[in-house]
C-alpha cells in the first residue's frame, strides 16, 4: 500500500500534513505517535471514514479515490474500538460482515475465522455478554473475514490484558507469514517495539521518522550506560581504567557508571571479582526506543 | 453474488433481531384483540328484527332530546339529521348494526396512526443508531458506496411499514371474520354530509383506498424522519420531529388556511385520506392527482439532500 502526500485540513490547520509511506507485503508496519498527533486521522482517510483534502491512496496499486470499492475489497479495518451489534450474537454480527464482502464468505470460512481468534465457545452468545478481550477478537475476525491483503488497526490492544496483546501478537504474525500485510496505530512504544517489522513516527501531522524495530535496537546496544554498585569505588575504577584507559567512567559515592558494549558487561564484572571488589549490584541501562522516541518527537517540535 | 440484497438482508436482520420490533408488533395486535373485544361488550351487533327496535329507539330518543326549549340550534340540527339517518335505514331495510370482517377493518384504520407511529420510532433511528452505537465507521469501511448504505436502510424501512400494515390488515381481517363472518367487502357504507346529502361506497374499497393512501403519505413522513436521522445523528430529536411532523400537520394546515400559498406547503398534501369519499381538500384548488404530485417533488428533494450530506460527511465520530 503506498500513501502519497496524505494532507487533511480541518480549522485552517493541517491535522495531516503531506505524509507519505509505502507498506510492503506481509510487513507490520507501526503508526507511533502521541495522542493527537494524527494517527487516527490518517487512518480514517485511508479508509474512507473521511475526506482527504488533499493526497492519495494506493491499495495494490488501486486507486481508493476512483475505484473505492476495489480499493475496500483489499482492506480490512478496525477504526478505534471494535464496535459491534450488542442485540446480536458474535456469529450474526460476522454474518453481517460476511454480506458486505464482495465475494461470497462460506461459512466453513466463518468457521475457520472464528476458530483462529479463539471464540468457538462463545460465538453464539449476544455481544453484549463479551469482555472486552472478545469484542477485540471479534473486531479481528470482522475483518480478515474477507482474505484482506491490507488489515487496518488502530489502537488494536486497547483494554486487552497482557494474556491477549500476547495472543494477538501471535495471530498478526500468522496473518503476515500468509502474506497479509498490517498497519497498526498506538502511542505505546513497548507495544509497537514488540509488534511491528518498521515503526513510523508521527507527530503533529508529520512523519518524522521511519526506521525497523531492529534498527533501533541495534543502536541502542552501542549507548548502554551501566551501573556497578561495589564495595570500593576507588580501587574499582584503578583498576578499570588501568585495564582500559579510554573506558569512560564516573565515580559515585558507591557505584561506578561505565559507558559500554552491552556484551561486555560480564567481562568488566569478572575483573572486579577477581580483585577482590565485592559487586553488590549491576544495573544495566539501556537507550530504550522511548528515549529514541522522545528525542526525535523533540526534533520534530523545533523543527 | 454479494451484493444490495445482502445489504437489505443485513438491515432486516438488525430490524428484526431487536425485541422493540416485537413488542411494536405486539402491541399492534394487542390492540386489534381488545378493540374487538371492547366492541363485542359495549356496541352489541344487533341481528335479526332486533336492530329495527334499536334504530326506532334511536329516533325516539333524538325526537325527545330535541324537545327542550333551551336546546341549542346547532344541536338540534344534528339531531334532524340523525332522525333522518336512521329513517332512511328503516325505510330501505338496511342494518347499520351490521358487522363483518371489511367494518371491523374499517374501524381499525385508526389503528394507522399507531403504526405510522412506530415506523417513525424505526426509521429515525436506522441510522442514527449506527452513530450512537459507533458501528458506523464499521459499516463504511466496506466496498459500498454510502449511497447503497442509506438505499437498503431506506428500504429496509419500507418493508418494515408494509408488514405492519399487512398485519394491521391481515389480523383485522381474521379477528372481524372470525367474530362477524368472512366477506363484505361490498357492504355498503353511507355517509351522510351535514347538508342532508348522502354517499354509498363499498366498505371494501374505503378500507382500501385509506390504507393505501395513507401508506404514500407515510412513505414522505419516513422520509423526513430518516433524513433528520442521518443528517443530526440523534435518534430521540430524529424521533420527536417525526412524531411531531405525523401530528403537527392539522395545527399547521389552520395556521396555514388563509394563506394561498398554504396548498404548496407539505403539510396540506399529506392529508391524503380526505379526498376519501368525496371530502373538500383544506384549500381551494387541490385535488389528489396535485397532492400526490407535490408529496413526490417534496420526497425527491428530502432524498437527494439526505444523500448528498451523508455522502459528503466525515465520519469522526
Amino acid at each position: 500500500m503506498e500513501v502519497k502526500n496524505l494532507t487533511k485540513k480541518l480549522g485552517g490547520r493541517n491535522v495531516v500534513d503531506d505524509l507519505s509511506l509505502t507498506v510492503q507485503r506481509g510487513e507490520i508496519y507501526g503508526f507511533l505517535g502521541p495522542n493527537g498527533a494524527g494517527k487516527t486521522t490518517t487512518i480514517r482517510m485511508i479508509v474512507g471514514l473521511i475526506t482527504k483534502t488533499n493526497g492519495q491512496v494506493l491499495v495494490n496499486g488501486i486507486d481508493a479515490d476512483k475505484e473505492y470499492s476495489n480499493a475496500m475489497t483489499q482492506i480490512g479495518a478496525i477504526v478505534e474500538n471494535p464496535e459491534m451489534y450488542k442485540f446480536l450474537t458474535g456469529h450474526q454480527n460476522l454474518i453481517h460482515f460476511a454480506r458486505m464482502a464482495k465475494e461470497k464468505i462460506t461459512n466453513e470460512r466463518i468457521d475457520e475465522v472464528v476458530k483462529l481468534v479463539d471464540l468457538e465457545d462463545a460465538i453464539h452468545k449476544k455481544v453484549k455478554t463479551y469482555s472486552l478481550g472478545m469484542r477485540q477478537r471479534l473486531g479481528v475476525a470482522q475483518a480478515i473475514l474477507h482474505r484482506p491483503s491490507l488489515l487496518i488497526l488502530d489502537e488494536p490492544t486497547n483494554g486487552l490484558d497482557p494474556q491477549g496483546i500476547h495472543e494477538f501478537r501471535a495471530y498478526l504474525r500468522k496473518l503476515t507469514k500468509e502474506g497479509t500485510s498490517v498497519i497498526v496505530s498506538s502511542h505505546l512504544l513497548s507495544e509497537m517495539q514488540l509488534m511491528c517489522d518498521r515503526v513510523a513516527i508521527i507527530q503533529k501531522g508529520k512523519l518524522i521518522n521511519v526506521s525497523s524495530v531492529h534498527e533501533m535496537s541495534e543502536s541502542e546496544s552501542e549507548q548502554t550506560s551501566v551501573r556497578f554498585i561495589v564495595s570500593n569505588t576507588v580501587k574499582a575504577q584503578d583498576i578499570l581504567q588501568m585495564k582500559d584507559p579510554e573506558l569512560e567512567i564516573t565515580r559515585q559515592s558507591n557505584e561506578l557508571q561505565l559507558t559500554l558494549k552491552h556484551s561486555d558487561i560480564p567481562l568488566i564484572n569478572e575483573i572486579l571479582v577477581n580483585a577482590g571488589i565485592a559487586v553488590y549490584g549491576i544495573i544495566s541501562k539501556q537507550q530504550t526506543l522511548e528515549e529514541k522516541f522522545l528525542e526525535l518527537t523533540k526534533e520534530g517540535v523545533t523543527q | 453474488m454479494n451484493g444490495l440484497l445482502g445489504l437489505i438482508q443485513n438491515e432486516n436482520m438488525k430490524i428484526y433481531r431487536r425485541p422493540r420490533t416485537w413488542i411494536f408488533a405486539g402491541i399492534l395486535l394487542l390492540l386489534i384483540v381488545g378493540g374487538a373485544i371492547l366492541g363485542m361488550k359495549f356496541d352489541p351487533e344487533y341481528s335479526g328484527s332486533e336492530w329495527r327496535g334499536q334504530v326506532q329507539q334511536n329516533i325516539d330518543e333524538a325526537k325527545k332530546e330535541m324537545k327542550g326549549d333551551d336546546t341549542p340550534e346547532d344541536f338540534k340540527n344534528m339531531m334532524k339529521q340523525d332522525i333522518a339517518q336512521n329513517q332512511y335505514y328503516l325505510e330501505n331495510d338496511i342494518n347499520p348494526y351490521e358487522k363483518n370482517a371489511w367494518t371491523f377493518i374499517n374501524e381499525n384504520l385508526l389503528l394507522t396512526t399507531i403504526v405510522s407511529l412506530f415506523v417513525v420510532v424505526v426509521a429515525s433511528d436506522i441510522v442514527a443508531s449506527e452513530f450512537t452505537w459507533g458501528t458506523i465507521k464499521m459499516l463504511m469501511v466496506r466496498p459500498f458506496s454510502r449511497g447503497q448504505i442509506l438505499f437498503s436502510k431506506f428500504v429496509s424501512v419500507l418493508i418494515f411499514q408494509l408488514v405492519l400494515y399487512i398485519e394491521l390488515f391481515v389480523a383485522s381481517w381474521l379477528v372481524g371474520g372470525l367474530l362477524f363472518g368472512f366477506g363484505g367487502f361490498n357492504f355498503v357504507d353511507h355517509t351522510f354530509g351535514l347538508e342532508g346529502g348522502l354517499t354509498e361506497t363499498a366498505v371494501g374499497e374505503t378500507v382500501l383506498k385509506t390504507l393505501g393512501l395513507g401508506f404514500v403519505s407515510l412513505i414522505v413522513i419516513v422520509a423526513i424522519s430518516f433524513m433528520i436521522s442521518t443528517v443530526l445523528r440523534s435518534s430521540s430529536l430524529a424521533i420527536g420531529i417525526g412524531i411531531a411532523t405525523l401530528f403537527a400537520g392539522n395545527a399547521i394546515n389552520l395556521l396555514l388556511a388563509k394563506y394561498d400559498w398554504g396548498k404548496f406547503v407539505l403539510f396540506p398534501n399529506l392529508e391524503l385520506t380526505t379526498y376519501i369519499g368525496g371530502g373538500s381538500p383544506p384549500f381551494e384548488g387541490m385535488s389528489l392527482p396535485f397532492s400526490l404530485t407535490v408529496d413526490a417533488i417534496y420526497f425527491v428533494v428530502i432524498v437527494v439532500l439526505t444523500w448528498y450530506i451523508f455522502k459528503k460527511r466525515d465520519i469522526a465520530a
